[in-house]
């Protein structure tokens, strides 16, 4: 599953995948991810890695560098850790001139993509994805974020709905702390709706009428007045 | 390797790189080679000294305070802990970087201070020379407490102000409290400028150095409180 998800106010989606990924302590209530509310190492926070906007990597590093020490912070032997490094520098296609120049020589894209490398060090099951790689152009930016492998989940919260168009599988609304809307993006598509923050909240709005045109409830109290 | 370690390993590397690493190697190792430069009197040499130390160690909290809070606002201690390293394993490792660096800093300016005070016409303990440099380094440790306190809550320039201004104060009032007050946070300081005076015993500088511990202490664990709550 890749999911959008949307807010309003547009900065709370950002705040719920800071939340999830253990940088914002909630005020209440607790995260639970697969079953789990332990964010330790023990619990899920090797399965769960968060790319944000900055992606918190030491400019004077290397890509390889970073990518060396994600490894080892994961607790990775070296064969497996060399390994891993390889195939996500691939993935995220790090030119082999700028493997071993610091990452502020590459400028703001270097960065991004050795941002995601390193979060995909871990094979994580949940991608939290918070305004990522907007330095890189949209289609490649697409296919690095489309990853391989089935069981991984992607949460993307975005500001710019209509720039992940094809990236994404679900959209969600997040409105006043609250999730309001989960549903495909083939839904929004048949209803004639875009893949923007208006399309989204326009399909919340239109599947709250059909619930409330479907409520026993409501029905009786609407029939005897 | 231990996640502690490799955090400690990357501060170091950042202080470095920063020349944050040399701001303080320099402030320690700097006030001892103007020692053996300028000779004066005994007296005089070693107030130079303990003020050397006093300026060197608020710089020393000012670091502390810049970086957790650059760490912090910059997102590289949201990298690490979205690593699975814990809060607690990230303001550890930047308090034994810096205090590991500062050690050193004040390892080579005691070495230095030695050379001077050896030149001079006076006799004094060196057990209680090599205490009082410990209830230093002591001292320093609650320093950089302080600083990673308010780099945990505060943004880079107030964490770094905060703190220094906060040692200067303890500096001035332990300064000003003299004589025989080693209880007060800085008293170490006044005992190196009195070490050459034969004043300075072994008991006062354990007694300053246990106190900056404690302090220290109380200090971190109040850092720690302040981490977890802190957006990364």
């Amino acid at each position: 599953m890749r999911l959008l998800l949307v807010s309003e106010p547009d900065e709370s989606a950002s705040a719920l995948v800071r939340i999830l990924a253990g940088l914002t302590r909630p005020s209440g209530g607790h995260v639970e991810i697969a079953g789990l509310t332990d964010g330790s190492a023990a619990g899920w926070a090797r399965r769960v890695a968060h790319l944000g906007p900055a992606p918190g990597i030491h400019g004077w590093m290397t890509p390889r560098q970073a990518l060396d020490l994600a490894a080892r912070l994961l607790g990775l032997g070296p064969a497996d850790a060399q390994r891993r490094v390889e195939r996500a520098m691939a993935w995220v296609r790090i030119p082999p001139g700028a493997v071993d120049r610091p990452v502020a020589r590459g400028g703001a894209p270097l960065l991004e993509r050795t941002g995601l490398a390193a979060a995909l060090i871990g094979d994580p099951e949940v991608l939290l994805l918070d305004e990522p790689l907007r330095s890189i152009e949209a289609g490649e930016r697409a296919r690095m974020l489309r990853l391989p492998g089935r069981r991984r989940t992607l949460l993307l919260a975005s500001r710019y709905p209509s720039s992940e168009a094809g990236l994404v599988t679900h959209v969600g609304l997040l409105q006043e702390g609250r999730i309001r809307l989960v549903a495909p993006v083939a839904e929004l598509e048949s209803e004639g709706l875009e893949l923007t923050h208006r399309g989204i909240a326009d399909l919340a709005a239109r599947k709250d009428d059909a619930a409330a045109a479907t409520d026993p409830a409501r029905v009786s109290a609407a029939a005897s007045q | 390797m231990s996640q502690g370690r490799l955090v400690t390993r990357l501060a170091i590397r950042e202080l470095w790189m920063t020349f944050r690493l040399l701001l303080v190697i320099v402030g320690f190792v700097g006030t001892s080679a103007l020692l053996v430069l300028i000779p004066g009197a005994p007296a005089i040499t070693m107030e130079r000294l303990a003020a050397g130390l006093g300026i060197s160690t608020v710089i020393v909290a000012g670091v502390a305070g810049w970086s957790l809070a650059d760490e912090r606002t910059a997102g590289r201690a949201g990298w690490l802990v979205s690593r699975s390293v814990s809060r607690g394993e990230v303001l550890a490792g930047w308090f034994w970087g810096l205090v590991t660096i500062a050690v050193v800093g004040l390892a080579g300016a005691g070495l230095l201070a030695w050379l001077a005070i050896y030149s001079l016409p006076v006799t004094f303990d060196a057990a209680a020379f090599v205490a009082t440099l410990g209830a230093v380094a002591a001292t320093i440790t609650a320093a950089v407490a302080a600083g990673l306190l308010a780099g945990a809550l505060f943004r880079t320039w107030v964490a770094g102000l905060l703190p220094a201004l906060a040692c200067l104060a303890c500096g001035v009032v332990a300064w000003v409290l003299r004589p025989d007050q080693p209880l007060v946070p800085g008293g170490a300081y006044r005992l190196v400028a009195e070490i050459t005076t034969g004043q300075t015993l072994l008991s006062e500088a354990l007694q300053a150095a246990g106190v900056a511990l404690a302090l220290a202490a109380v200090i971190l664990v109040l850092a720690r409180l302040a981490i977890e709550r802190a957006d990364l």
